[in-house]
């Protein structure tokens, strides 16, 4: 029982890792201060 | 309990690894049917001032989503003068330009603030040509406009994620110019950030996935010109219904306002044109960046498919300005009308008629201005299509 539970939290907490690391490629893909349009 | 009894490393790199290929798998899913809805035209929450940047796929789906194959597309690009900045989304000049076309038409507007000929609308262009069989790129066209093939740095992401992407083919004439500006991009830190984003994405699909979720369900990114609330999903944002009335008359009567345009009109005038002895040229470095620029921002096969339209300013500021700027004005948009038409686009100058009302300010086009705007491109438009036996 202990070593399904511990699988599958290191599992589990692996998932979210990789979710976040493909996240943060994007989020570090995008400028991180925002365009300012002026009109003239 | 000893925490290192708990930890698996094998396993948890396995999540890691199941974890991250689970989004590359949505994000190719997203790739393939991700559009903006309800679409008429960009606006401030799904563009990049409020840090939502629209991927190509959103372009290209959201374009097959709403034009049939058999139609004739005409694809509006450009600048917020074409955008329609001055007038509501129900009163659009290209709803008017639609009208006019009739149902053989279909007519769709990406032209986005600031964006020059090859930018933004010009990308979307270049990927809807390998879709559409009948297709017509209109779009503004002013002197000073890009700096190079890829566009401005704002929007020159949407350039290279389709390069990688391989979502639009290049004629063998340019291939040498853009692997140029390839490596010359690589040399700058901007520039190789463009490049491995584009590259990377070009694996894993992270745009797509993440602007996808930012669209639909949450806005991820924040910033200090937040929409409504930081993370508001962008498609609840709204084309805001503006009182361009009261706007057009605090343009005219804030000498401030007025005063920036006039500022605009000499900047543009000054920048571009010299007058030697009472005869006009534009200035020598100036005239070979701007023919080098405009001929290599499409190839000479897809020019006979693109209206460039040169436009005018509002009379009121340029009766403001001096009579050597006024002058210069007129050279510099004959000349870059003329300099179109000899690189083989098809073009068209536009405002010397219109009055101070079909203005917003010194350069948007207020509702009249859109309608008598509508009128021009729509005739054109018309002969173009005959001439690439459209119709």
């Amino acid at each position: 029982m202990t070593s399904i539970l511990k699988n599958f939290s290191n599992l589990a907490f692996g998932i979210i890792i990789g979710i976040l690391l493909h996240y943060l490629l994007y989020r570090y893909s995008i400028p991180a201060k925002a365009f300012i349009y002026v009109a003239f | 309990m000893n925490i290192r009894q708990w930890l698996s490393p094998k396993i948890f790199f396995l999540g890691i690894l199941i974890g991250f290929s689970i989004c590359i798998i949505l994000g190719i899913i997203v790739s393939r049917h991700d559009k903006l809805h309800h679409f008429t035209r960009f606006f401030y929450g799904i563009q990049p001032q409020q840090q939502f940047f629209p991927t190509n796929f959103e372009l290209l789906n959201t374009a097959l989503h709403k034009v049939n194959k058999n139609k004739i597309l005409v694809l509006i690009g450009g600048s917020s003068i074409f955008k329609g900045v001055g007038q509501n989304k129900n009163e659009l000049w290209s709803l008017r330009l639609q009208k006019l076309l009739g149902d053989r038409f279909s007519v769709l507007n990406y032209a986005i603030d600031s964006a020059t000929l090859p930018d933004f609308g010009g990308v979307a262009f270049r990927i809807l040509k390998n879709h559409y069989h009948k297709i017509i790129f209109v779009s503004t066209c002013q002197v000073g406009g890009p700096a190079s093939v890829d566009g401005q740095p704002i929007f020159n992401y949407l350039f290279w994620d389709g390069y990688y992407h391989h979502l639009f083919n290049f004629e063998k004439s340019e291939k040498k110019n853009i692997l140029n500006i390839r490596k010359q991009e690589f040399k700058t830190a901007g520039g190789l950030e463009t490049h491995i984003a584009s590259f990377m994405d070009s694996l894993f699909f992270f745009k797509p996935l993440w602007t996808w979720v930012g669209y639909h369900s949450f806005f991820t990114v924040w910033n200090d010109l937040s929409y409504d609330h930081p993370f508001q999903a962008r498609k609840d944002a709204q084309d805001s219904i503006i009182d361009f009335k009261s706007i057009q008359k605090d343009q005219k009567n804030n000498p401030i306002s007025f005063q920036l345009g006039i500022d605009f009109i000499n900047r543009i005038v000054d920048g571009s044109v010299d007058m030697i002895q009472y005869s006009l040229r534009i200035k020598p470095g100036m005239a070979e960046r701007e023919k080098q620029t405009l001929d290599q921002a499409f190839p000479r096969s897809f020019r006979q498919n693109i209206l460039c339209v040169v436009t005018n300013e509002n009379p009121d500021h340029l009766a403001q300005v001096s009579a050597k700027i006024q002058l210069e004005n007129k050279y510099l948009l004959q000349y870059t009308h003329k300099l179109l038409i000899d690189l083989g686009y098809n073009a068209i100058q536009i405002g010397d008629d219109f009055v101070a009302n079909d203005f917003l300010d010194a350069r948007h086009f207020a509702k009249s201005g859109g309608e008598k705007t509508a009128d021009a491109v729509a005739l054109q438009v018309k002969k173009i299509a005959k001439n690439l036996y459209y119709l």
